[in-house]
């Protein structure tokens, strides 16, 4: 059965879903739209409130769909979104070749019969009490109400200022409890490192410290991944600039990349709204990607990008997304390796790191190569960037690198890379693919935190080389 | 820096036990932390930002790079192959035989996979031989035995790997018979007997007149399987030791029916026993008794024999498999294969599987529409990834995976077993063949991009290295 309007509002699971389809349906919010006419395929790539797209895809045909939004309705807004213009405007979705993802889609998927699927109750699914009209109706605005308005503004301010009091409070709460765990011996600490950093883990959730309580519940998982004779002094790093974070954010509470670190992110929308926010347009690298289930139930998907731009103010960037655990394993909009032109808008920080991408689009053509390290120069000067990096922001625990020609080397049961003028030595935070240890490393894209390399990604006499930082 | 170095060690010690660390703090940090109401935390944030960024770890020995991954006698695939193979990989989840069967495939084609895409373990003796640089790397950075794969002689004979020593030997019998021969008398003795019947087995390969010495030496062996593998192969050569006896006695278990006047085929065939005693007894004799002694017991001659074999009795048929397999030269095991094909195919994988490649290439299509798919992957093991489309097409199998996805669609079921026979025929087929049953299985009722025919697009996509002639990579991949 062709798709149509009529299925459309068919398949709708309610009349909401179809008002919140219209407000997806504008051309700018879609990063990508592609169809393939021969398979009867359709996809695209929505920008939704992370920095990983969502990706889209309908067979035209069936009416099969699939979407990697968390929405729980079915068909989501998305696919919806996406029907609706293909039926609109089909000229507006480019003949291109059928995406891996999609192809992973339809390998995986059960053939289906034509009609729009049943609902739970068997029954086919019918248009009563849906209508495209009028979710393409716009809402009625109602005139403003200066006293109202003035209200709400009254109140929003009240509720920025007990929120900072509150934010302030933990800062403090959590400072006294460093200084306590100082008092009472550190290696008690390290003992029932667990049970206490969840504790006052949950205490700066409870005082609106969101970010800080996050960080503090992940510190325990960051130090026994350590061998014990490490541990110690990773504790003593983590609480020192645990310290550092809480005095700057107590000094200046109104700094966004403070208040980042401690509280919760800006969402998208005030960040492409803030002038603030430097953006940055140009070839970009996917160089790696580190996906991380954390113990407040949400999974962090890191994606680290590299300019490709010679010169480039801010040469590596990082989109970083959460979701529920409950939501299974989600793909990534990104692939490593992956190279696209895009704008990116930074989160206003001194030393710019994580982004949003505003645009994103496909390049063809060879692959640019990376913008080498200087050969000349002390090999000191590889690390300058986490310096840099430590300068801006001392309660950063870490920052990517780009390291010269180098080579893995095994000492005991712990791999190094090291400078192949063999001079520099760094350790590895992980065993390598034990295939990339026997490589030449032309040069290196790696995580530092002052004490553990993470190697992301590196160009090598076999090629790039991905790794598990 | 050294005084800083010190101050956070002693502050770290002091911190530990949890006394005050003020008085072990370097004397600027104590002079930045003074007025501050909590002077522990200053110097806590002070410590733990120098030892992030002042000092960098040391390696508390010399480091030396890890050894380089040489460099393999094929190309790597190209990255559109790389994706697919990595594709493949994850949405089949092969076990490590039938990953080592795809880069057999593979290497067939002229290509090796790239070391990040698969890297062989240092104890994977299965794998195609042109991987073994990376297998000796892999055991070498392992902190391994070096393995010296390249040169079996009497000096590297015992540092060799049991398997790898058995490819090498293998090797070495085909291309020097003599100097195989003169190893194993050399240092064969002594091998445990599981390896050393390996060995011994392995002269079935360019067995000539100038092994009869060794052989008849073997006679006196302490394993009794090494014994009758000797025994086996000088019966292959008409120096069969047999006991008249006991060929006499196993011709009374069978009856020749002969043609009248030159009219119609003399046959041989089991007769019919009367107790289980005499079925087991006649079992025993098939494995000692040889081929020719056997013939002459019966008065037929050898071809005769093998031609006029009646396959009415199962167990019968495969005893005389085995006599054949143990004591008859190639044309006679192929000659019974021919047999076979329309009374016995089950036996035919190990008849084909003891001929020599050439030989087996020329009975494969004669036999691969009967064969069972499993044995005909095994069989054609020497050369994966090139049986052609009419050949495929002819397999009774294709018929009936067709037959068997069109009941499926209708009943909207899929038959438990049909991933593994379309990554079975993905191993065997040849490009164009490839493609070929692609398209029988789509119009079957199968989606083009059906994970079951996965292994199938990769065959398809994969076209050969034009590096590499077919004869530069085809070896003995057991």
């Amino acid at each position: 059965m062709p798709l149509s309007h009529d299925t459309i509002t068919a398949l709708a699971p309610d009349q909401a879903s179809l008002k919140a389809a219209h407000g997806q349906m504008k051309p700018r919010k879609w990063l990508l739209r592609g169809t393939r006419a021969a398979d009867d395929l359709v996809w695209g790539e929505v920008q939704g409130s992370g920095a990983n797209p969502y990706r889209t895809v309908f067979n035209s045909a069936d009416h099969g769909y699939k979407c990697t939004c968390p929405s729980r309705k079915f068909p989501c807004k998305h696919v919806l979104a996406l029907m609706w213009m293909h039926v609109d405007d089909p000229g507006a979705f480019a003949e291109a070749e059928i995406p891996d993802w999609v192809n992973d889609w339809r390998s995986r998927r059960r053939k289906t019969g034509t009609a729009p699927a049943a609902s739970g109750d068997g029954a086919a699914p019918t248009t009563a009490g849906k209508s495209l009209t009028a979710a393409s109706m716009p809402e009625v605005e109602k005139a403003p109400d200066p006293k109202a308005a003035a209200r709400a503004r009254a109140a929003a301010e009240k509720r920025a200022a007990a929120t900072e009091a509150a934010l302030i409070a933990a800062a403090k709460d959590l400072e006294a409890w460093i200084a306590d765990q100082l008092r009472t011996g550190l290696s008690g600490l390290l003992d029932e490192l667990d049970q206490r950093c969840r504790a006052i883990a949950a205490r700066m959730v409870d005082g609106k410290a969101q970010a800080l309580g996050g960080r503090i519940d992940e510190m325990p998982a960051r130090i026994a991944a350590l061998p014990g004779e490490f541990r110690a002094d990773a504790l003593i790093a983590e609480l020192g600039k645990l310290v550092i974070l809480c005095r700057a954010f107590r000094a200046t509470p109104a700094d966004p990349e403070l208040r980042r670190a401690v509280a919760t992110a800006e969402t998208r929308e005030a960040l492409l709204e803030s002038g603030d926010a430097p953006r940055a347009s140009g070839r970009w690298e996917v160089v790696g990607e580190r996906v991380t289930t954390r113990r407040d139930g949400l999974v962090a998907q890191e994606t680290w990008l590299q300019s490709l731009d010679a010169g480039a103010e801010n040469p590596f960037a990082l989109l970083l997304d959460f979701f529920p655990v409950a939501l299974g394993k989600r793909g990534s909009a990104f692939t490593p390796g992956e190279q696209f032109e895009a704008t990116l808008v930074f989160y206003p920080a001194a030393h710019p790191l994580r982004a949003q991408p505003v645009e994103r689009r496909a390049v063809e053509g060879a692959p640019l190569p990376w913008v080498l390290p200087p050969v000349e120069g002390p090999e000191g000067e590889m690390l300058d960037s986490y310096l840099a990096a430590q300068d801006a922001a001392p309660w950063s625990i870490e920052a990517p690198v780009m390291l010269p020609a180098g080579r893995l080397c095994q000492l005991g049961g712990r791999y190094w890379w090291r400078a192949e003028t063999g001079g520099q030595a760094l350790p590895l935070r992980a065993p390598p693919p034990r295939a990339a240890t026997g490589l030449a490393l032309e040069c290196s894209v790696a995580l530092w935190d002052g004490e553990r390399l993470g190697l992301l990604a590196a160009r090598s006499s076999w090629g790039r080389v991905s790794f598990d930082a | 820096m050294r005084e800083i170095e010190a101050g956070i060690a002693a502050m770290r010690g002091r911190w530990l036990m949890g006394a005050g660390a003020f008085d072990a703090a370097p004397a600027d940090w104590r002079a930045a932390a003074e007025g501050d109401g909590e002077p522990e935390l200053v110097l806590l944030a002070l410590a733990a930002q120098a030892g992030r960024t002042a000092f960098l770890p040391a390696p508390d020995g010399t480091l030396s790079p890890i050894e380089s991954l040489p460099d393999l006698d094929l190309p790597v695939l190209g990255e559109r192959d790389r994706a697919a193979f990595r594709s493949l990989m994850a949405l089949v989840k092969p076990s490590s035989e039938d990953t080592n069967r795809v880069l057999a495939m593979i290497a067939a084609r002229g290509w090796v996979v790239h070391p990040l895409d698969h890297m062989p373990e240092d104890t994977d003796e299965a794998i195609p031989p042109v991987y073994a640089p990376w297998v000796a790397w892999a055991a070498r950075t392992a902190g391994k035995a070096e393995v010296a794969t390249e040169v079996l002689d009497e000096e590297s004979f015992d540092l060799i790997p049991h398997a790898a020593r058995r490819r090498a030997f293998a090797a070495l019998r085909t291309e020097d018979p003599a100097a195989a021969r003169g190893l194993l008398e050399a240092r064969g003795a002594s091998l445990p007997a599981e390896q050393r019947l390996a060995l011994v087995t392995t002269l079935s390969k360019g067995l000539s007149e100038e092994d009869v010495p060794f052989l008849e030496r073997l006679a006196s062996d302490r394993s009794g399987k090494v014994r009758l593998m000797a025994a086996g192969l000088l019966a292959r050569l008409d120096r069969a030791a047999d006991d008249g006896a006991l060929a006499q006695e196993l011709a009374v278990f069978h009856s020749v029916k002969r043609g009248v006047l030159g009219i119609g085929k003399t046959t041989v065939g089991p007769s019919t026993l009367k107790t289980d005693a005499q079925r087991r007894r006649r079992e025993e004799l098939y494995g000692v008794v040889s081929l020719s002694a056997f013939a002459a017991a019966l008065s037929v001659e050898r071809q005769t024999l093998i031609e006029g074999w009646r396959f009415a009795d199962s167990r019968a048929t495969a005893g005389m498999v085995e006599l054949i397999l143990r004591t008859g030269r190639d044309a006679d095991v192929t000659g019974f294969a021919r047999g076979a094909i329309a009374e016995a195919p089950t036996h035919l994988a190990r008849l084909i599987a003891r001929l020599p490649f050439e030989a087996r290439d020329r009975l494969i299509p004669l036999m691969a529409p009967v064969m069972h798919l499993a044995a005909l992957v095994e069989v054609v093991s020497h050369r994966p990834g090139t049986l052609g489309r009419a050949d495929c097409a002819r397999l009774a199998i294709v018929t009936s995976l067709a037959d068997r996805i069109r009941v499926g669609e209708r009943k909207g079921e899929r038959w438990y077993g049909l991933n593994s026979a379309l990554f079975d025929l993905a191993l065997i087929a040849d490009a164009a063949a490839a493609e070929n049953l692609i398209e029988t299985f789509v119009t079957a009722g199968l989606a083009r991009m059906d994970p079951g025919l996965a292994a199938l697009r990769f065959n398809a996509g994969l076209a050969r290295s034009p590096a590499c002639s077919q004869t530069d990579i085809v070896g003995d991949l057991r």
